[in-house]
């Protein structure tokens, strides 16, 4: 009996191995894609000074050249956060930085308010463009699709 | 700051590791009594891998995970495998394992300063030949090979690590660009190695030695040519083999016919083949399949086990699992900006996968079998260690990459800072 129990249990836990398997397969082919298309692009911005980030206003500017977003961006007050802000006014997880088919879009998180150009948007996510002024809480920051080249600044 | 954000993969561990519990619960539970050794075994591996992980993520963030995941993955069905035929064996690998993290953390911390390799290239060709001429005389036939030495009671191959030392003496010689008379040394000594492997009936690590050469060369110079002319003198070679060594000619005559000498020399391929019938595409189940019944069944034989009890659909998940190890590798490879690091990446890259395709191929009657092991998964301490030591090269290169692109990103933004300083300066005139 017992041995009847245990045979059916290997035969059952043969496809959660399969399935184990296959789930991680699918996760490693996934992330490669998506951390070499990161890759892609950081090499980009370097060549050609292409890249999609945003630039705090002050007091937050610390950080030169600002924020050089990847495909999805938590913006927040909690260290976990990708861009971390440290403001009583911002939410622990306050808005989501992300790409779509080539466009850029914010979405704010639970009751977390954003202001574009001074506006609230209509939906929750909202298309952001060139040089938008993003409102979080007291903080601001600015939407910028091109890092100018140095030869053309200079 | 979170300028190239790399994915994390401690989820993707933590899958491996539910893995490896599922599997061991089973196995605790094999002869209709609960074994502790089982789950403890689990526990220790699981510590194990957690350990590796986040150690090497210490050192840099720029590790490359994935390739610690697949490599880890395919350690933990060997060792799954190794318990489900012999506890103690089992227990030895773990042990080699642990041997073999730290052989792995010593080779990230070389690949630092990868000048030292390329100084010490002289020093590589003499004690390659010296432990394959030594072996020659005093080495232990094992299994049909003479490739194991003793030295104080422990037992080792030395063609495992003459591999991973011809991967750094073919990119030495291969980095510098400017004709034939600088890539000729290490063709040499491919030959050479070649030569002495095929005497001591060592013919997969030959096989391997001769086609992880050319694939080196062939990415370093892109010469077709000459690649095909080595091409052609290897199967010459192979050709030559065959009319003067009795193995070989009985290898291939194996393999044409493993069902003709069923009886005595066919045996082990045939019981393989029907190890993987008689699993299909679902596999008998963990435990319940017959895997002693194949010669060499923890080493060379493992992927008749595994297909066996998990069955052909898991069987060709392992296989992409090798496939996604040339992806990362190659990638590493691609990203290194300097000449020396590339080939060495793509040499361990190549190293790793051809290996497994040689075993994987002989197992499945393919290619004629060739005693070889299949890295991260059989049994074997110096299979092991080696395997662990190429797997460090590739994260030492790929940490490397990483400090490199973050270094060129701030220059770029020191640059842009020190332009937009000037052009303040301008409007304020």
């Amino acid at each position: 009996m017992a041995a009847n129990a245990y045979s059916l249990a290997t035969l059952v836990m043969r496809y959660v191995f399969v399935g184990i398997m296959i789930y991680i397969l699918a996760r490693i082919i996934y992330h490669s894609i998506s951390e070499y298309q990161e890759l892609h692009r950081a090499l980009r911005w370097l060549k050609d000074g292409y890249a999609r980030h945003i630039e705090f206003l002050p007091p937050y500017d610390t950080q030169e050249g600002g924020y050089v977003l990847v495909r999805s961006n938590l913006i927040g007050r909690s260290p976990r956060c990708d861009i971390y802000i440290d403001d009583r006014s911002v939410r622990r997880r306050h808005a989501l930085l992300f790409e779509k088919g080539g466009e850029g879009y914010i979405r704010a998180r639970g009751r977390a308010k954003i202001w574009i150009n001074g506006q609230r948007p209509q939906k929750r996510t909202a298309l952001l463009h060139e040089g938008d002024l993003v409102r979080l809480g007291q903080v601001e920051f600015h939407y910028k699709l091109k890092r100018t080249p140095w030869e053309e600044k200079a | 700051m979170n300028r190239v954000r790399h994915m994390s993969a401690l989820g993707l561990l933590f899958i491996v590791m539910l893995f490896e519990l599922a599997a061991f619960a089973l196995l605790s539970l094999r002869d209709g009594k609960f074994d502790v050794w089982a789950l403890a075994f689990a526990l220790a591996l699981i510590a194990l891998l957690f350990f590796q992980y986040v150690c090497l993520l210490w050192i840099s963030r720029y590790a490359d995970r994935f390739l610690l995941v697949i490599a880890n993955l395919l350690a933990a069905i060997g060792m799954i495998v190794q318990y489900r035929l012999s506890p103690e064996t089992a227990f030895r690998q773990l042990l080699l394992y642990g041997v073999g993290m730290v052989a792995m953390f010593v080779c990230v911390g070389l690949m630092h300063k990868p000048a030292v390799f390329r100084k010490l290239n002289w020093a590589m060709i003499v004690a390659s030949l010296a432990l394959l001429g030594v072996l020659l005389i005093v080495g232990k036939e094992q299994g049909g090979a003479k490739n194991w030495i003793t030295i104080a009671g422990f037992s080792f191959q030395p063609s495992e690590f003459v591999k991973v030392a011809l991967v750094f003496i073919a990119a030495n010689y291969l980095t510098e660009q400017s004709g034939w008379r600088d890539w000729l040394p290490s063709a040499i000594f491919a030959i050479l190695v070649c030569g002495l492997l095929v005497m001591e009936r060592d013919l997969g690590a030959a096989l391997l030695v001769a086609g992880t050469y050319l694939i080196i060369f062939y990415t370093a110079t892109g010469d077709v040519r000459t690649t095909l002319i080595g091409l052609g003198a290897g199967c010459c070679g192979a050709v030559a083999s065959y009319y003067i060594f009795d193995h070989v000619r009985a290898r291939v005559a194996i393999w044409k016919n493993p069902w003709a000498t069923y009886e005595t020399s066919g045996y082990q391929i045939a019981q393989g083949l029907m190890a993987i019938a008689s699993g299909g595409a679902w596999g008998l189940g963990l435990t319940q399949g017959l895997p002693k019944s194949i010669p060499a069944y923890n080493t060379d034989y493992i992927f008749a086990v595994i297909c066996e009890e998990f069955g052909l659909i898991f069987g060709i998940a392992v296989i992409t699992l090798y496939l996604m190890f040339i992806i990362r590798g190659a990638l590493v490879a691609l990203y290194a900006r300097d000449r020396y690091l590339m080939l060495v990446a793509f040499g361990c890259t190549v190293l790793i996968t051809l290996q497994s395709f040689i075993i994987i191929g002989g197992v499945i009657k393919l290619i004629p079998l060739t005693g070889i092991t299949m890295p991260f998964v059989s049994h074997g301490g110096s299979s092991l260690i080696a395997s662990m030591m190429l797997l460090g090269i590739l994260e030492g290169i790929a940490m490397r990459n990483g400090d490199m692109l973050e270094d060129a990103m701030d220059q770029a933004m020191e640059q842009d800072r020190l332009a937009n300083l000037s052009k303040g300066e301008d409007h304020a005139e």
